[in-house]
């Protein structure tokens, strides 16, 4: 007997082994086979044989198989009209997905934004303040055809470079070479000036040539720049200097009066020079009317900047050779050669062509890249690190149909989300660090005003953060295979968590390297400061004098000396540690004969010595009992050396061929330049012609009463030109300002990367501990100690800061042992700082660490295994 | 009979056609073409299925399940917004090819 249901029951058993029909699809059939057979039946077939009939014959149901295999297969192609979108397809779901993480990793995310957002705003500081002082003097029109004449001289047996040139050099390089357009002098002086009941001392007064407004670009808004200087009685002010003395009069043609004595005609008025130039003057008078023809004349002094405007397309090297050969003929006695240094190059660079500030440009440039890597190291090992947590997510994403690339955009779009948001703070960051910027660097950062060029930077950085931060994560996670990661969970430790494990010893290293850095640079500064220059800087006090002081200098100094705690009062012509005065041709009896040497030069009085505690070790100092000591010297220790005389005292000695004289002392040494520049040989003499300054020792605890008889006398003696004074300490922290500035600057960078790197450690331990939660429960349940559970919790962390300490030692000695030999006087390397470093980073990591470790080791067994 | 050929080309504007009537089931659509046509168009019935289906896919129809008379379970077929669409192209493609054919075919005029 014939089963109906029997036989389709077998009949479905033949489709079901067909690999191209879902059982729907035989579902449906089966329908249809019931529908066809009923319908046969009622036209009279008997059932067996509408069955059949219904079914098919075996071709077409093979033929029909093949349709379903066709209709599986089909792939339909992109639909050609999408919704007009800015972002590709999935994105807002994608973005959507990470706001959610967001939400729910609070502390993850916080930590990954943070380390972001602290990032973006040190490099973008960084780069600001690198950019600008890269750019300085570049706004010149001809800028690239400019340059500044640099000199190589040698003192006693040093070779020395300066910028300071002779007066006559400048018009013998216009009459002389055909390469030179222009040459313009640049001299710097100080003067009284006054315009009616107003008067300013002007500290920031340039005497030029007539060209210097044809050279160099500085717009002006009155006047002719050909034309402005050509009067001998001419003076060129700008925008704010003219504001000060005339308000809202035209300032042109009034006539401002310098020292009380010499009369100036407004010619001119400039637009406020720009910061980032390095000729940032307020007034510019001819250098014809301020120097006498003497000193114009002179190729033995060298008091000014020589610039020079180069024909486009001049080869300095080939023009540097001519300078020399000239500067020889003029200045036979001295071997001096002359050099051409890129007016953009005079910011950064020293006249040696050292790397005076670019040094500095160069090591935070670095710092910033350092800060950026460790902030992209934490997002990469946090987003890895949490990829279990993901893994399911991917898995599935991956079994209804994902694409890999697909998944590797999701993840961007969460490594953009991040960096996005994290420059949404960076923003509000640098808008509140504005101020400290401004404060520290002397740099103006508006946010606001930014050129194109600095929002194309910010862009960059942001966009270079979320692209280095997202891309491992991104590659990582959607590499999982589906059917591990939905059965396992988990990515098996392996590859992945030894690249981890190397991106935490590079963070650890790059802190550990700038925390050496750091510890360098402040020793160095300490020692600079510390060290015992040879003269005592303590409780001294200069001041410039005037022609009227300079005059009855005698009288003024006998009032201060009425004072009970004005201790001592004596001349000079440069603040002490900053003598910049050279004298050439120096000749002394039993001299070889050969080229002419130099000596450092320090006009004093008789009262200098003892005011500044020069200590004699031969011979004796000067006095007024011996009128002959007015042609008399005192020569340091080093000059004695260089000189090669075994008995100095009593030897004639001259500077010139005019000034006979004999030598009465040596003093010891002391460093009477900078700490920058090595120790030369210096003569001191009593040179009344160049006494342009006078310096007071007070004592300490009648400081107010000083000042108020100091006062009283300057008034007196120097009616109309302003108190001021400076002592000679405070001085000092000025001439080293930009390596304290350089110290401060890298101690808050080095901070915040220290900051940055914590966060990354404190996320990755958190996640360790949590990823143990379990095996902590058994443990403590099986009579684990917390200290033991500690440890295994923080070990690894310790083994790390180990190794990181192996990376950043050697790169470290070898980075701060250059940054060292820029200074002549250094402290050396040495191990304790190393250690300290290290013990330093160990101590931080350790408690970043045990903080998460301590609280997992505490938590209660119960909590951790009640579940499972 | 009609090609195979022609059959398959001419499936889908036919179905469309039916389904502008209201959803319906895969027997149900089988047996209106054959009335249609009067039996001249014949098709292997079940290989309407893959038709439907392909057209599923294609997204001029939507499919849902409903429980019919006698608790059997049978795939309602439902035309779509683009599969209106497609129906009106289909349309304007027979109608311009029957054109064709229909001035082609005109009886000779007669010659008087």
């Amino acid at each position: 007997m014939f089963d109906l249901e029997k036989a389709i029951r077998e009949w479905k058993k033949t489709l079901f082994r067909s690999q191209n029909m879902e059982d729907a699809d035989v579902v449906e059939l089966e329908s249809h086979v019931r529908d066809e057979t009923a319908r046969l039946i009622k036209e009279g077939y008997s059932e067996e044989a509408a069955f059949r009939k219904a079914i098919e014959d075996p071709a077409s149901a093979a033929a029909l198989d093949t349709e379903y295999a066709k209709v599986r297969r089909l792939r339909i192609r992109q639909p050609a009209w999408h919704p007009a979108r800015l972002l590709p397809s999935f994105a807002w779901s994608h973005l959507k997905i990470a706001f959610r993480k967001m939400r729910k990793q609070k502390t993850y995310s916080f930590i990954n934004t943070i380390g972001l957002a602290l990032g973006i705003t040190c490099s973008f500081l960084i780069f600001f303040w690198a950019m600008d002082e890269l750019g300085y003097n570049r706004f010149h029109d001809k800028a690239d055809q400019l340059f500044r004449v640099n000199k190589t001289y040698k003192i006693g047996s040093e070779t020395e470079y300066n910028p300071m040139t002779p007066f006559p050099l400048a018009p013998a390089l216009r009459e002389n070479f055909a390469e030179v357009i222009d040459a313009t002098r640049f001299h710097r002086i100080r003067a009284l000036v006054s315009f009616r009941d107003k008067v300013f001392y002007e500290r920031r007064v340039g005497a030029v040539d007539s060209s210097f407004f044809t050279a160099f670009t500085f717009p002006f808004v009155k006047g002719n720049p050909e034309a402005a200087l050509t009067e001998p009685d001419s003076v060129v002010l700008t925008e704010s200097t003219a504001a000060k003395y005339f308000g809202e009069e035209d300032p042109e043609g009034k006539t401002l009066t310098f020292d009380h004595n010499q009369s100036f005609t407004v010619k001119g008025v400039i637009r406020d020079i720009p910061s980032n130039s390095d000729l940032r003057y307020d007034l510019f008078v001819p250098v014809l009317a301020v120097h006498d023809q003497e000193l114009l004349g002179s190729w033995k002094d060298h008091y000014a900047m020589t610039f020079v405007l180069l024909q486009d397309g001049t080869v300095p090297a080939e023009v540097e050779k001519k300078l020399s050969v000239l500067m020889q003929e003029r200045l036979p006695e001295e071997k001096i050669s002359l050099a051409l240094q890129p007016l953009s190059d005079i910011h950064l660079y020293s006249s040696d062509g050292s790397e005076e500030g670019m040094k500095y440009v160069r090591a935070f440039s670095l710092v910033a890249i350092f800060i950026l890597v460790i902030a992209c190291i934490n997002y990469i090992n946090l987003s890895t690190a949490r990829s279990e947590t993901r893994a399911r997510e991917v898995g599935l994403r991956k079994v209804v149909g994902a694409r890999r690339i697909q998944i590797v955009w999701q993840f961007f779009a969460e490594s953009v989300l991040f960096t996005m948001i994290a420059l949404g703070a960076a923003l509000v960051l640098i808008q509140m660090l504005q101020g400290v910027f401004h404060d520290l660097t002397g740099k103006t950062l508006v946010l606001t005003e930014l050129k194109s060029e600095f929002i194309a930077g910010l862009l960059m950085i942001a966009g270079f953060t979320g692209l280095a931060s997202g891309i491992y994560p991104a590659l990582v996670l959607s590499s999982f295979k589906p059917v591990q990661a939905l059965r396992d969970g988990l990515d098996r430790p392996g590859r992945k968590a030894y690249f981890r494990k190397t991106l935490v010893v590079i963070q650890v290293s790059l802190s550990i390297m700038l925390l050496i850095g750091m510890g360098v640079i402040e020793q160095q500064l300490r020692y600079i400061r510390a060290r015992d220059l040879g003269f005592d800087k303590d409780n001294v006090l200069f001041m410039r004098m005037a022609d009227d002081l300079k005059e009855n200098y005698e009288a003024f100094r006998l009032e201060l000396l009425q004072n009970p705690d004005v201790t001592a009062v004596a001349r000079t012509m440069q603040p002490p540690g900053e003598m910049t005065a050279i004298v050439r041709g120096v000749r002394w009896a039993g001299m070889e004969a050969g080229e002419g040497v130099a000596f450092g030069f320090i006009p004093v009085d008789y009262d200098t010595l003892d005011l500044l505690n020069l200590k004699i070790v031969l011979g004796r100092k000067f006095s007024r009992e011996f009128p002959a000591d007015e042609s008399n010297y005192i020569l340091n220790e080093r000059a004695v050396e260089v000189m090669n005389l075994d008995d100095p005292i009593g030897r004639p000695f001259s500077l010139r061929e005019d000034s006979q004289g004999t030598i009465i002392g040596v003093v010891k040494n002391f460093h009477s330049m900078p700490l920058n520049f090595g120790l030369e040989p210096v003569v001191l003499t009593l040179a009344p012609d160049y006494y342009n300054m006078f310096l007071v020792k007070i004592r300490p605890e009648g400081r107010r009463n000083a000042f108020r008889g100091l006062e009283t006398a300057w008034k007196k003696f120097s009616p109309g030109f302003p108190f001021e004074y400076q002592f000679l300490d405070e001085r000092f922290r000025f001439y080293y300002s930009q390596e304290i500035l350089a110290g401060k600057l890298f101690r808050y960078f080095v901070l915040i990367a220290v900051v940055i790197s914590c966060l990354g450690l404190l996320g990755l331990s958190a996640f360790v501990a949590e990823q143990k939660t379990k095996e902590i429960g058994i443990r403590k349940t099986l009579g684990a100690s917390v200290p033991g559970i500690v440890l295994l919790l923080t070990k690894q962390f310790l083994l790390w800061v180990l190794l990181s300490n192996f990376i950043a030692w050697p790169v470290a000695y070898v980075a701060m042992r250059n940054w060292l030999n820029n200074f002549p006087f250094r402290i050396s390397l040495g191990l304790p700082l190393f250690l300290l470093s290290a013990a330093a980073a160990l101590a931080i990591t350790m408690f970043t660490v045990s903080f998460q470790a301590v609280k997992a080791a505490l938590a209660n067994p119960v909590d951790s295994l009640r579940y499972e | 009979m009609i090609e195979k050929a022609l059959v398959a080309a001419s499936s889908k504007p036919i179905i469309l056609s039916i389904l502008l009537g209201g959803e319906d089931y895969g027997y149900q659509i089988i047996q209106k073409v054959k009335e249609i046509s009067g039996g001249s168009l014949e098709w292997s019935d079940k290989m309407l299925y893959p038709v439907l289906h392909r057209m599923e896919k294609e997204e001029f129809l939507i499919s849902q399940w409903k429980m019919g008379e006698g608790g059997r379970l049978r795939r309602y077929y439902r035309i779509t917004e683009k599969g209106r669409r497609e129906l009106d192209s289909e349309r304007r493609q027979w109608q311009s090819v029957t054109k064709a054919l229909a001035q082609l075919w005109k009886p000779l005029p007669s010659l008087d």
